[in-house]
């Protein structure tokens, strides 16, 4: 607030960005005082803690999916994952968190499918509450999960809607005073923040690229989002088969590099995500009995990118969500791989392997 | 030559029948190699 920052014109508090983590920087602020060198520093070693407490998570996660030698498998690709630890070293941002939170949720999902309770669906929803409050990106997840629960177990439906109002009841509930706030700030309905209406327009508009950062005029404070938003609708109404070619462009974008990449490292942090994501789909399809986990992943992979194909993708961060949950799917794919082109390897390794589900 | 190697086999074991110390090592693996980069690359 003292430096203008997340307010409106610096005059009162803003709509743009999601309170969580704003509001984590803020206390590391108040203790080591604002922008200060032990202020980053604090919160480098603070998001290089979540990282840690995140391959805690990956591991019970991949461990309930595939098994122990995943587990591992995945564990150490996350310790050495590059865009993780640029997102927790070079940049002060909720990344680390949200990818925490995710993987946490996930976890949870899975103990819920196998004890349909009361507290775990709490547990859960509060937690998805919360994520969407430090990025509002996975809006998608509250309906990810209700769909995979109904979806996996047809012999409890009624149990899995039971379960799945009381998650999304609590994600509802904790995001609450939020909306509340944001809601008597803007004088309409309003969620975590706002900013998708300008985030439409930005990827389609005349000059649209798919990746391009069209600042729009209010610098997009958030006022005038619904007015962005029927400029897009009306754009893409009367542009349909440029929306389709910016939209395959996106889709291609999100799995690949995203352009103008400036760096080697940008090109290898895209090559990187490549590998990782050939591996995940190796894994998810090669011969075998597949986990039910294994659907939840795929269904998330599949329907929580929808946001960016058909807005703009242009930051990696965005993609993060993606990417702790394509190394679950790589730790199967590394070893089946392995089996393929190196029997001799996977025999040194086949008693321990075989007790792997 | 068998003296440098004892470390590494009983790395390999220890991560491949030990579940606690597989997660220990990966979390712990995780937050140093990140601090690591953060002061190599002065962030």
């Amino acid at each position: 607030m003292e430096r203008n920052t997340y307010t409106l014109d610096g005059s009162s508090a803003a709509t743009i960005t999601e309170p969580l983590y704003a509001f984590t920087v803020a206390a590391f602020f108040y203790v080591f005082g604002p922008f200060t060198t032990s202020a980053a520093v604090s919160l480098i070693i603070f998001q290089s803690l979540l990282c840690g407490l995140n391959t805690w998570v990956l591991f019970i996660l991949t461990e309930r999916i595939y098994g122990t030698l995943e587990a591992r498998v995945c564990s150490l690709l996350f310790a050495l994952y590059p865009a993780s630890i640029f997102l927790a070293v070079a940049r002060i941002g909720p990344s680390s968190l949200t990818a925490l939170l995710l993987c946490l949720i996930l976890l949870l999902t899975l103990i819920l499918f196998e004890h349909a309770r009361t507290g775990w669906a709490i547990l859960a929803g509060s937690l998805t509450g919360l994520l969407l409050l430090t990025g509002s990106h996975p809006l998608s997840l509250i309906g990810i999960i209700p769909l995979w629960l109904l979806w996996v177990d047809k012999n409890r439906r009624l149990r899995m809607f039971l379960v799945s109002l009381i998650f999304v009841a609590s994600a509802i509930f904790v995001m609450m005073p939020w909306a509340v706030r944001n809601s008597l700030m803007l004088g309409r309905p309003t969620m975590s923040k706002t900013g998708l209406g300008s985030m439409l327009w930005k990827g389609n508009n005349p000059v649209a690229t798919g990746y391009t950062q069209v600042r729009p005029p209010d610098g997009g404070l958030g006022r005038g989002d619904d007015v962005y938003l029927q400029m897009a609708t009306s754009w893409i109404g009367d542009n349909p088969k440029d929306f389709a070619l910016l939209t395959m462009k996106r889709i291609l974008y999100f799995w690949t590099v995203i352009p103008p990449a400036s760096s080697r490292l940008e090109l290898l942090n895209g090559l990187f995500f490549m590998v990782v994501t050939a591996l995940g789909v190796f894994g998810a399809f090669s011969p075998g009995e597949r986990a039910e986990g294994v659907w939840l992943l795929l269904l998330f992979a599949a329907i929580f990118p929808i946001v960016f194909y058909v807005t703009v993708i242009s930051n990696y961060r965005y993609r993060f969500y993606i990417e702790p949950v394509m190394l679950v799917l790589a730790s199967r794919g590394i070893p089946r791989l392995w089996q393929r082109v190196s029997p001799p390897a996977v025999s040194f390794l086949s008693p321990w392997f075989c007790r792997s589900r | 030559m068998n003296r440098a190697i004892a470390p590494l086999k009983w790395l390999r074991e220890s991560w491949l029948h030990n579940r606690t110390f597989a997660i220990w090592a990966a979390a712990i693996l995780t937050v140093l190699v990140r601090l690591g980069a953060g002061f190599a690359f002065k962030t």
